[in-house]
């Protein structure tokens, strides 16, 4: 168990981290979600501080974080005690919560079933086909973390369907918290679950009030916790509502990058003897609540996650991802039943015959994963010569240096890395493009259509769709919010001729300018981008000066700002 | 087809065997990590012994309160139960002004595993 799960660890690591563990280049990210949790593990291991969040968010030095904090204390609190660098570490800790939901799935299936059948869960859960391990590698991490907690959970519920105690009742409380504090959508089903099915499966004994005292222990221990951050967390609702969107459930359609769900027909078919199998204990009503217990949370999770065919959200398409871990008992158990039906006569066969065939199955499904995801580390976000370039910003110029990130061309270029005021262009509007195009045109814009996002992938708003950032709070649900004075007197406006918004800055705005000259087209074949040459031509004529230059990025500063 | 068996955890000297096995198991693996990869030994071997001394080792003495089940549940178990418990210690710590530091993570992970040490030990006196 122990080398197969240090297998899949390096499995999923080191295509993407190259084992610079000690480097302060992140692993080989292929979309931003990864590198704002990364940074965010960063901030907080600086600053040693939830609250002095970043000194490059819209020019405020002591902003209150919306997102769920708790993977960010996690990787900070252990970095504390390791000279692996913190932006490695954070990819570390995701691997092992992804790593760690197979081992607990494992535990359940030896302690419901036998270890024969929990063997026999391990190939399908710690190396399954890359689309089940999609929220690891696209940076859904808020999902891993909850998840790994709520496996956890789970297995505390089953131990209170068999012997009741408070404190285990307490300690289910302190995993659903958790879960809240990693990433709330989850826990509250989570939550939902435990309590509920605790509170049923009292109604359905004798000791009614026990079992139902016992939930409303976890509820309580649950909700104590959570008090602190509940009303923080609020406020990322109050923008979907801005958006359009229903607080709960996020937005609906599944964005075309997820990789849809399937079964293979092996893993459906391995489960017929399973549900045979678990039906003859039914019905001969010697189904142990442990089983039950199981048997239950994953239709409840099943049907949770498929309520996105009514239209309730993407989100809860995302819990088919997790679900997947907890199904493969379903399988595992099935081929154990038929293992042990064919050597009824020979048990003594039967560990052997498991163990080569996990072995087998293990390196076969290894083999396929390995190439898939070398190819997504071959491919990063952020190359060397752009770490360089975040790297000089943020070790040569002031604290308060506003820096824009003229051609941000891949979509969450890692500006926010320079810890500095950071103003970009989004080239999926129409408004920024229109930047590039008037260079590419032989033009020098007037003025910079740019994004005043400071960083953030996505800064929260408030429920007119205007974005705020939290500085103080004063009581338990009062808060001191504000815009904050980068771009504040150029709030987004929509311009003649173009579909998307921008705020429109003069030149002098900008302390410094980082352009990318070569190598944009990268992945297409290209190199010299006359475009930017024309830029850094133009901008030398005006006065500006390259600062700091490398064989791709150069750094202009802007002789007014100096 | 029966569950393993299980046991309630006894004050003594074998409640250390398996943490300190799990700290061999995971030493070894970043031996051999450091062996056979880019990764230095010193990278290698604190964060072995981190991950060890903040998750493993408060988890474990947590799960010794949990009844019915074994020192492999409590191991593997105890993982996500010390990645819950500390971050939730230093969130609420950071509210009333304390930091998210070394000491403040040291304290809370030995306070927390010699309090579960120290309740067992009262318990089965």
């Amino acid at each position: 168990m122990v080398a197969l799960a240090a297998l899949a660890f390096v499995q999923l690591n080191a295509p993407f981290s190259q084992w610079r563990w000690e480097d302060s280049f992140p692993p080989h990210f292929t979309t931003v979600d990864p590198l704002v949790y990364t940074w965010h593990a960063r901030q907080v291991s600086e600053h040693e501080d939830l609250y002095t969040f970043s000194d490059s968010v819209r020019g405020l030095p002591h902003v209150i974080p919306t997102y769920p904090p708790l993977q960010a204390i996690l990787t900070a609190s252990v970095g504390k005690f390791t000279t692996v660098h913190i932006h490695h570490l954070e990819w570390i800790m995701v691997v092992l919560e992804t790593i760690w939901l197979p081992l607990l799935v494992f535990l359940l299936a030896r302690r419901l079933f036998s270890m024969d059948a929990a063997l026999l869960t391990l190939p399908l859960t710690l190396f399954p086909p890359t689309m089940w391990l999609f929220k690891s590698y696209i940076g859904h991490w808020g999902d891993v973390i909850s998840m790994f907690f709520a496996a956890a959970a789970l297995m505390l519920t089953i131990l209170l369907t068999e012997k009741q105690k408070f404190f285990t009742s307490a300690l289910t409380g302190v995993l659903l918290a958790a879960m809240f504090i990693a990433h709330a959508f989850e826990a509250v089903l989570i939550a939902a679950f435990t309590c509920g099915w605790l509170t049923l499966t009292g109604m359905a004994r004798k000791e009614k009030r026990r079992l139902i005292l016992h939930a409303v222990i976890t509820g309580a221990v649950f909700l104590a916790l959570i008090a602190h951050f509940f009303p923080v967390v609020m406020n990322v609702p109050l923008g979907e509502v801005a958006k359009g969107q229903s607080p709960l459930l996020g937005a609906g359609k599944i964005p075309d990058y997820y990789p849809r769900v399937r079964l293979s027909w092996a893993m459906l078919l391995l489960a017929v003897p399973a549900l045979v199998f678990l039906r003859q204990e039914l019905a001969k009503a010697r189904i142990s609540s442990s089983r039950a217990t199981y048997v239950v949370f994953l239709v409840f999770l099943a049907a949770a996650a498929l309520t996105y065919h009514l239209g309730t959200g993407y989100r809860f398409y995302r819990l088919l991802y997790s679900w997947y871990f907890f199904y493969a008992l379903v399988p595992a158990l099935g081929a154990f039943v038929l293992l042990s039906t064919a050597l009824s006569g020979r048990k003594r066969l039967i560990r052997p015959i498991v163990l080569i065939g996990v072995l087998a199955v293990s390196f076969f499904l290894l083999r396929g994963n390995d190439a898939q995801f070398k190819q997504m580390g071959s491919r990063p976000l952020a190359d060397q010569t752009m770490w360089d370039a975040i790297s000089w910003i943020s070790e040569h110029t002031p604290k308060d240096a506003t820096v824009f990130t003229l051609n941000e061309f891949i979509h969450g270029f890692p500006q926010y890395f320079t810890n500095r005021n950071t103003l970009d262009v989004d080239l999926s509007k129409d408004a920024q493009l229109g930047n590039i195009i008037a260079l590419c045109n032989g033009t020098y814009p007037d003025v910079w259509a740019v994004r005043c996002n400071a960083g953030w992938s996505g800064a929260p708003t408030d429920k007119d769709g205007r974005i705020r950032f939290i500085t103080a709070r004063h009581g338990w649900n009062s808060f001191l919010w504000t815009e904050g004075p980068l771009c504040k007197d150029y709030l987004p406006e929509k311009r003649e001729g173009f579909a998307s918004q921008a705020s429109y800055l003069p030149m002098d705005y900008f302390d410094y300018m980082m352009v990318q000259y070569r190598g944009t087209g990268k992945w297409l074949g290209q190199n010299y981008d006359r475009c930017m040459g024309f830029f850094i031509n133009e901008s030398l004529a005006r006065g500006l000066q390259v600062v700091w230059n490398n064989d791709e990025f150069a750094v202009l500063v802007n002789a007014d700002g100096q | 087809m029966d569950s393993e068996e299980t046991e309630d955890a006894r004050f003594g000297p074998g409640l250390a065997r398996p943490p300190l096995l799990a700290l061999g198991v995971i030493l070894l693996l970043g031996s051999v990590a450091a062996l056979l990869t880019p990764v230095g030994w010193v990278a290698a071997l604190s964060l072995t012994f981190a991950l060890w001394f903040c998750l493993v080792l408060p988890g474990y003495c947590i799960l010794l309160h949990v009844p019915g089940i074994d020192s492999l549940e409590r191991i593997l178990l105890g993982v996500p139960v010390g990645a819950a418990v500390i971050p939730l210690l230093l969130y609420h710590w950071n509210t009333l002004g304390g930091g998210i530091s070394l000491t403040a993570t040291a304290v809370f992970v030995l306070t927390i595993s010699g309090t579960s040490l120290v309740t067992l030990w009262v318990r089965d006196r």
